[in-house]
């Protein structure tokens, strides 16, 4: 009998010897940490909205305090007031930031679209296609996806932004400014892009161009938080990770959390879900589009800036590589 | 355990291995299936993510020279990626890889758009209408995008390939995890058996070793275990039925050899004779005693016929009537005389036996032989005592009457005569009375003696008692033939005899009567008229003789 223990414990140590590749649950209790995440209302910030409702956090010992905003701009500048430890925030934001000289790294995208920026113009301003743009007053978000979007939008209709009228909205603002006929344009995102189309009923048109930009949702922190704390960080990301890994396999339930988390329609959720990937990575597409948007923000002289900076210093790729090597595209 | 047949168990494991084949080798044959699957997939991704970058770096060409043969070999590369990521939808599975190959699908599509909106551009871009910064603007937007959609294929080609060789390796870890479930089960369902079987047979072949050797030791009466209905018992059981067998055996076979020694015993050392022949007579074994009697050693008559000990004395008849009832009887018996090496004549009685097989034909014949010779003496000497005087040696009254009764009828037959004298010794008495019956004795042997001298062969002196003497003498055609010798009788009779240092001498009165006679006449009557005629003799005046006359 005793050769067959010694069989079945081989066997046993074998097979159980292939089960090791992914992160498994820490063995010990973890000590406790108290941090405070700004995110957003937005769709873009679903998996941090999972991971607080399913209490993913708490899980890997973190007692998030939530700080929501409307957008990503002003999750970031709460981060940057030092009234958040974490932020997620589009990209564009973040460009304007390292131009500043603000100190912050990117840990993670966790979200990408190339269809959740868009143009709703109304019809009885004349716009029929985006050609129609010109000469119109076009409402956008400074410092936002929507400035960069709307640029980008122009670009692909032949158009420049100095045959437009901008106009300087918040979120907020947009859609009132449209019913009053104040703007016969705006550039914005979801939720408010759909809201917007429901308003104006047939009298929206939406323009839009899935070729010409990439918008990234991302989690930035200060790197002084990520020097101080790399163990957090690697926390939230466990987090982040089971987030994504839930969401994918419960897009109903995270779809009703969405809705309930934003107080939004349950409809309007699941019409925009496919608009967005939800994957915790860095890859290219973060990089990239913090270089084109600067070089955008230098030629239009939105920044004093005229050097392009090192985005490879602002984007922490070694925690999420020491979670999920394939996650991580960028190699330096 | 104990009693199940090896054989059983054995049958047993046989059927276990090969249940566990049959559920195990379509389980095994599935892994290897599965593994070769992911194996195929991977190199297929493998052949994608190829013709990607293939497509990729033709892009890139355009891009750099806007020359319209790159445009060409994109669109016919794409075409062939095209088809590839077709095939990829149809082929891959559920899953992971499922949704990464959509995903691919649709960033290529992306790309492929893009590309197609760049390809556009650039002719607006060559072209001298509108506002051309905007073309260059949106070209770099394009390209931009183009370079994203690139690496996001790139990341999830590499993805599919990871998510595959990730299934390969569990497909892998399955094969060998059912390599090792199927070796384990093996152990426990054949090995484990087989190993216990083997201590089984080893711990039982011990019992029949130690048997085994206790018997060969000589303990016959050492008994193996073999309470257990299995082989192991069977053949303990069968060695201790050997060993019962053996102890017979050997216990009848020490009694044969105790037998057979005696028998040996008896052979060697038995006063008789003993001859042993096979069928054909030839002698294959002699004892001792026969060496004694006959003088023969044994290895002088081995090989030979017993027929070297013939004397000569017995009739070819003898030898031939000995056989008959030799083969007859299966015995002979007799007495019969033989010649000893030495060349003496002996008498033996001998025993013939023939030794007969199942099937009663001869094997061999033994023969037992005891020296009669010294009894045959004794009766020779019972007989002289009988029939003659012990002093002097000469026939007695019996024997006399004897040969008289014969020599009366052997005259009757030739028609011869028969003398008849009385002799009767003059002084004899004085010699015995100066000199005593030694004297008297040794004179009386010393004329006996004389007087046979002086008789023919044939002819009978013998002695009635004291100095008294009768002659027949035979073969005579008449009376007077007989003078001559009735002479020589009284001249015998008177010659002188020494004896420690005298000289003895007498004399003899002779009465002589003949036959046949006128009349019938018996012995005793013969003997009468003789007697009286030596009485007129010693009355005529002593050594003389006188012829009867019956006047």
């Amino acid at each position: 009998m005793r050769a067959v223990v010694v069989v079945l414990w081989a066997l046993w140590v074998f097979t159980g010897c292939s089960q090791h590749n992914e992160s498994s649950p820490p063995q010990v209790p973890l000590e406790s940490r108290n941090i405070t995440v700004a995110y957003t209302t937005q769709p873009q910030s679903t998996l941090i909205h999972v991971a607080v409702a399913k209490g993913f956090f708490a899980e890997e010992g973190l007692q998030v305090q939530s700080l929501l905003h409307t957008f990503g701009k002003a999750s970031l500048q709460s981060l940057l007031n030092h009234q958040a430890d974490i932020a997620t925030v589009a990209e564009t934001p973040i460009m304007f930031s390292v131009l500043k000289g603000e100190q912050i790294a990117v840990i993670a995208t966790v979200e990408a679209s190339t269809r959740n920026n868009g143009v709703v113009g109304r019809r009885d301003a004349g716009i029929r296609s985006a050609g129609d743009l010109k000469s119109k007053r076009i409402g956008y978000t400074p410092g936002t996806t929507s400035d960069f979007f709307l640029d980008s939008m122009l670009t692909s209709a032949g158009l420049t932004r100095a045959e437009t009228t901008p106009v300087a909205l918040k979120p907020q603002e947009m859609q009132d400014a449209l019913v009053a006929k104040t703007v016969d344009a705006v550039s914005t995102w979801n939720f408010p892009l759909s809201q917007i189309q429901q308003v104006l009923g047939s009298n929206a048109l939406l323009i839009y161009d899935k070729e010409v930009y990439t918008e990234t949702y991302n989690v930035v922190t200060q790197q002084s938080f990520l020097q101080a704390q790399p163990e957090t960080i690697k926390r939230f990301l466990r987090a982040m990770l089971k987030a994504e890994t839930y969401t994918a396999r419960n897009r109903d339930e995270v779809q009703r959390l969405m809705s309930d988390a934003t107080q939004t329609d349950i409809d309007l959720v699941r019409e925009v879900w496919d608009v967005f990937s939800y994957h915790v990575v860095l890859d290219q597409a973060i990089l990239l589009t913090l270089e084109d948007e600067t070089r955008w923000a230098m030629r239009n002289k939105l920044t004093d800036q005229t050097v392009m900076p090192d985005f490879r210093k602002y984007i922490h790729t070694g925690s999420l590589r020491s979670l999920k090597p394939e996650a991580v595209k960028l190699n330096w | 355990m104990t009693g199940v047949r090896v054989a059983t168990r054995l049958k047993g494991i046989s059927v276990l291995v090969l249940l566990e084949l049959a559920v195990l080798t379509p389980l095994l044959i599935w892994s290897i299936m599965d593994f070769r699957s992911a194996r195929r997939d991977y190199q297929f991704a493998d052949t994608v993510r190829a013709s990607f970058y293939e497509r990729s770096g033709i892009g890139d060409q355009y891009s750099l020279y806007r020359e319209d043969r790159f445009r060409q070999q994109w669109i016919e590369s794409n075409t062939t990626l095209d088809h590839l990521l077709m095939q990829a939808n149809v082929q891959t599975r559920e899953g992971l890889e499922a949704e990464l190959t959509v995903q691919i699908h649709q960033n290529v599509d992306d790309s492929s758009d893009i590309f197609q909106r760049i390809v556009k551009n650039t002719e607006a871009l060559k072209g001298t209408t509108g506002n051309h910064r905007v073309y260059e603007d949106l070209d770099k937007r394009l390209l931009s995008q183009l370079f994203l959609k690139n690496a996001a294929v790139h990341g999830l080609t590499s993805d599919l390939k990871n998510a595959i060789a990730a299934r390969a390796d569990r497909s892998f870890q399955r094969l060998v995890i059912a390599i090792g479930v199927f070796a384990l089960i093996l152990v426990l369902g054949a090995v484990l058996p087989a190993l216990q079987l083997n201590g089984l047979i080893r711990r039982r072949l011990l019992d029949l070793h130690i048997g085994a050797r206790s018997l060969t030791k000589g303990h016959l009466d050492y008994r193996i275990p073999s309470r257990d209905s299995d082989e192991f018992g069977e053949l303990a059981r069968a060695f201790n039925t050997m060993a019962t067998k053996l102890e017979t055996e050997i216990l009848a076979h020490t009694r044969s050899e105790d037998a057979l020694r005696l028998a040996a015993s008896v052979f060697t050392h038995a006063r008789e004779g003993i001859a042993i022949t096979n069928a054909q007579g030839t002698l294959i074994d002699v004892n001792v005693a026969f060496t004694r009697i006959t003088g023969y050693s044994r290895d002088e008559v081995l090989g030979k016929n017993p027929r070297i000990l013939k004397s000569g004395r017995q009739s070819p008849y003898f030898y031939a009537e000995m056989w008959r009832h030799l083969t007859e009887k299966g015995f002979w018996r007799g007495e019969i005389w033989n010649r000893r090496k030495s060349g003496e004549v002996f008498a033996e009685i001998l025993t013939i036996s023939a030794v007969r097989d199942s099937h009663n034909m001869t094997q061999h014949y033994v023969a037992l032989c005891s020296d009669i010779t010294p009894i045959k003496e004794h009766e020779e000497h019972l007989e002289r005592i009988a029939h003659f005087d012990a002093l002097t040696g000469l026939p007695n009254r019996v024997l006399l009457s004897d040969r008289l009764h014969q020599a009366m009828a052997q005259a009757q037959r030739r028609n011869q005569t028969v003398v008849v004298a009385f002799l009767d010794l003059d002084g004899f008495k004085s010699i015995n009375d100066q000199h005593g019956h030694d004297a008297g004795d040794h004179l009386l042997i010393a004329l006996a003696a004389r007087m046979r001298e002086a008789l023919r062969e044939g002819d009978t002196i013998a002695r009635l008692g004291g100095d008294e003497f009768v002659a027949v003498l035979i073969d005579l055609q008449n009376g007077d033939a007989c003078l001559p010798m009735i002479e020589r009788l009284l001249t015998a009779a008177a010659q002188p005899v020494h004896w420690e240092g005298f000289t003895l001498q007498v004399s003899a009165s002779l009465g002589v009567t003949f036959y046949p006679q006128t009349q019938d006449i018996d012995a005793d009557q013969l003997l009468r008229q003789a007697d009286q005629a030596m009485y007129q003799a010693k009355m005529s005046g002593r050594n003389r003789h006188q012829i009867f006359n019956a006047a």
